[in-house]
């Protein structure tokens, strides 16, 4: 009796075993994934608006934690698919929860390096709306809108808009007037002056504004009397003191960061001192 | 069988409270409770790791993830003890036992959702505790760059509108257990009353956007309705603001809290009508 128990019960066991045997033969021979460069499908924004539910913000950094884990898993490189891909996560990540700032963050300083200077942008403007205390945002355009963009008129705007917000850094005013000078916009970049001006209470700030307005209002005269001066002989002058000789200026002004006006080809002013304040020797 | 106390239709006070106080002894002694508060527990202590996988402000991650456990908690004792308690009063004829003595059906079901309420308010309670001893411990030993503001009163706000929801998925779940004799359909419509609840402001949202251009009428007529008749449970949802310590208007917590309170009455006044019809077997 107590054969016939043990005989099946054996058999059992080792037809068990051999089943796993064979399982662990197949499970062998598959061979591995090549995870690398799979880059899973990202759904729609608003899928995962209405189907995360209550659970949005804990959604919205599983996203940006995606986004930083292919960035940091690829050795900081990415190629131009990842880089859609990240700005996509990132996308999401802002789309359910707005405030976060850490995608800006990414956004901000990691896409634009890597070619994603256009997919980060509208990222960014939208950002806007939801941190509009925060500098960092309009910083950051502004500094694609220079950089990558070469727009510096842009660029000038939002650093503006960034040195209005609070706990701005202080240098944020004069980069941005700078900016516009290199654009030959005087105009914009007078009335912004002005305002900090009239709004600054510290007086070594108010100094340094004051030296900037002074040198753009000098650099906006001159722009204005070189197209008087093409009207008058053809061509555009090469250095204030031409202005001078046509009896268009009574004197040649002298430039309050110690440089020297001249005026580009296209008729525009710019000064040697790139209106930083130049060392005396 | 009928009560023979349903033509008095007086909802007693005395006799709803031993009603909830067995309700909440048993639920107590329930494993799915047991369970569901070590889970809560094991993702709270898991925060601080998955937390450390994110960038920057992982503060946020670490509210957010414990914000999400709090509710993760209140919906599935919601879900099953509300659906389940009732049933097995039904399953097991231990009713016939309670409504054989001079109680009314409505004592029965305001006792039985007292009950389960305080239940879950004590457990939402635990799990807020815990969250807020791992937000105060990340706090004093995350290494940040910018340390976070963190809205202490608003952890606490936001868990407070996550059991005014929950209480409201349990009057939900009290009224489809008042007609049905499966646990398992009341849980499924229960569950259907919530994904609703949750998205259809949303999704209302989406049509009134660039993508409602292309969607039927009719599907946008249905919607409406929806949004009428289902409670809308996203309003309970103000995690994103107490992560962010954002403010919060107090108008717009009464109006959720009086909105949320009124529908637990409706509910649990039309699951007492719908009781008192009920046939017993």
């Amino acid at each position: 009796m107590r054969k016939v128990i043990t005989v099946p019960s054996s058999l059992l066991v080792l037809g068990g075993l051999s089943i796993l045997l064979v399982a662990q033969i197949v499970h062998k021979s598959i061979p591995d994934k090549n995870t690398k460069g799979f880059l899973p499908p990202l759904p729609r924004k608003e899928i995962v608006k209405v189907s995360s539910m209550e659970f949005r913000p804990l959604l919205s950094d599983y996203y940006l934690v995606k986004a930083a884990t292919l960035y940091g898993g690829n050795k900081l490189v990415l190629s131009p698919m990842e880089v859609k891909w990240v700005a996509k996560s990132l996308a999401l990540s802002l789309a359910l929860d707005p405030y976060y700032f850490e995608p800006y963050l990414f956004a901000g300083n990691v896409l634009p390096w890597c070619g994603g200077a256009d997919l980060v942008i509208p990222l960014l403007k939208e950002g806007l709306q939801y941190r509009h205390d925060d500098w960092r945002i309009p910083f950051y355009l502004g500094f694609i809108y220079f950089y990558f963009k070469k727009d510096r008129i842009r660029g000038a705007h939002y650093l503006s808009l960034a040195a209005r917000l609070p706990s701005a850094p202080s240098y944020l005013p004069l980069l941005a007037t700078r900016l516009y000078s290199q654009a030959g916009r005087f105009s914009p970049a007078i009335t912004y002056l002005r305002s900090l001006y009239r709004n600054t209470k510290d007086p070594k700030l108010k100094s340094i504004f004051q030296k900037r307005l002074k040198a753009l209002t000098i650099m906006a005269t001159l722009e204005r009397l070189a197209q008087e001066y093409k009207e008058l002989y053809g061509r555009f002058p090469g250095a204030p003191e031409d202005l001078a000789k046509a009896g268009l200026l009574r004197r040649v002004p002298s430039d309050p960061y110690g440089g020297r006006f001249y005026f580009k080809k296209d008729g525009t002013v710019w000064s040697t001192s790139r209106l930083r304040e130049v060392k005396k020797r | 069988m009928k009560n023979s106390s349903s033509g008095r239709c007086k909802v007693r006070l005395g006799n709803s409270l031993p009603i909830a106080w067995v309700t909440l002894k048993e639920g107590i002694r329930e494993k799915a409770f047991l369970g569901i508060l070590i889970l809560s527990f094991l993702m709270l202590l898991a925060s601080g790791i998955i937390a450390d996988l994110s960038i920057g402000n992982t503060l946020k991650v670490t509210q957010d993830i414990g914000l999400a456990t709090v509710s993760f908690t209140g919906l599935l004792l919601a879900f099953f003890m509300g659906t389940h308690l009732i049933s097995k009063d039904l399953d097991k004829r231990s009713i016939h036992m309670v409504l054989s003595k001079p109680i009314d059906r409505g004592d029965y079901i305001f006792g039985k959702y007292g009950g389960l309420v305080i239940l879950v308010g004590l457990s939402i309670a635990l799990v807020t505790l815990f969250l807020l001893l791992a937000v105060f411990c990340f706090f004093k030993t995350a290494h940040l760059v910018e340390v976070p503001q963190i809205g202490w009163g608003k952890l606490v706000l936001a868990s407070f509108y996550t059991f005014l929801e929950a209480a409201l998925i349990l009057a939900v779940s009290i009224f489809f257990s008042s007609f049905s004799s499966s646990s398992l359909l009341s849980l499924f419509l229960t569950l259907a009353v919530y994904i609703i609840g949750e998205s259809t402001r949303q999704v209302l949202s989406i049509m009134n956007g660039p993508l409602g251009r292309s969607t039927s009428p009719l599907i946008k007529g249905l919607a409406s309705i929806a949004f009428y008749i289902f409670p809308d449970l996203s309003l309970f949802d103000i995690k994103l603001a107490a992560v962010h310590n954002l403010p919060l208007q107090p108008t717009y917590l009464l109006k959720t809290l009086a909105y949320g309170v009124a529908y637990i009455l409706f509910l649990l006044v039309m699951a007492t009508f719908i009781f008192r019809k009920r046939e017993m077997k």
